[in-house]
């Protein structure tokens, strides 16, 4: 069940990441230097199954993300300053490929959150996030980017 | 014709990527309008003149369902098409969508390819029924 939940989780953010920012998802190799600032995502939905998606990232990576997708450079002031909101959207999409997922039948409707953020500018914000259960860390085009799934019936 | 097209998400990078996408799409557009609740749309419906909506569902303040209610039970502004860009995927949901009015519906992650063809669907559908 556990593994099941967790490869549900890595294979939606997969996809998520790929179509909106074509940036690939992997197992890291080695592991990678923690961010020392981060911003953590959440959104949580409701329906025949309960449960909040959340997932951590640098800041770095979130200027990546944000620059890939939509389409600009990473130095461009945009990159920067919609950076939490594109993170917020790469939760949202992850949420929408999951939950499709782990429906029984297409006809099942889910209600969910407007996702949320918080920011953390030392890294005792990753330590404590990664040091949870179900935590995976994925190596995301050479960031570190760690996602959780906890569920509810 | 150059369409007035009206983008409502509360996401300011996916606001930028749907009018980067249809910029790309080749169609051609008078005005871009965006607003980032389904509140803020309703005022632009208000004063502007708009001949397509692309709009989000899960926003705060007021969400796209809420939204799309309104322009349904106002006279004019129940004739623009409106074009669903969501996560949403239930069934159960999209239907009850198409049954408020939504002409298109585009699932996200989307391609471009995606958002074009919903477009270029839903606007030449639109112009067959006024011919």
């Amino acid at each position: 069940m556990l593994e099941t939940t967790e490869n549900l989780i890595v294979e939606s953010l997969s996809e998520a990441l790929e179509t909106m920012a074509f940036m690939t998802a992997m197992p890291p190799e080695e592991e990678a230097p923690k961010p020392t600032q981060s911003v953590l995502v959440n959104i949580e939905f409701n329906g025949p199954t309960s449960g909040k998606v959340e997932l951590l990232g640098g800041t770095d990576f979130l200027k990546a993300l944000t620059a890939n997708v939509m389409g600009i450079d990473e130095d461009d002031k945009e990159a920067q300053s919609k950076s939490i909101d594109a993170f917020k959207e790469l939760v949202n999409t992850t949420c929408g490929v999951l939950l499709p997922r782990m429906a029984s039948s297409p006809a099942e409707v889910f209600d969910v959150t407007v996702p949320q953020a918080r920011e953390f500018d030392n890294t005792q914000g990753w330590d404590t996030f990664v040091a949870q259960e179900n935590v995976t860390i994925l190596d995301v085009d050479d960031y570190p980017v760690a996602v959780r799934l906890s569920t509810t019936e | 014709m150059a369409y007035n097209i009206l983008i409502v998400d509360d996401s300011g990078a996916m606001r930028s990527v749907i009018k980067r996408t249809v910029e790309m799409s080749g169609i051609e557009v008078g005005q871009y309008y965006q607003a980032d609740s389904g509140k803020t749309a309703l005022e632009t419906l208000e004063k502007e003149w708009i001949d397509l909506v692309l709009t989000d569902i899960n926003m705060p303040e007021m969400n796209g369902i809420e939204m799309i209610e309104h322009m349904a039970a106002n006279g004019l502004l129940s004739s623009i098409p409106v074009i669903v860009v969501s996560t949403e995927a239930s069934k159960t949901r999209i239907k009850q969508l198409k049954e408020k009015g939504v002409k298109g519906y585009v699932h996200k992650p989307f391609t471009p390819e995606q958002i074009s063809n919903e477009i270029t669907k839903v606007i030449g559908v639109c112009h067959a029924g006024n011919d």
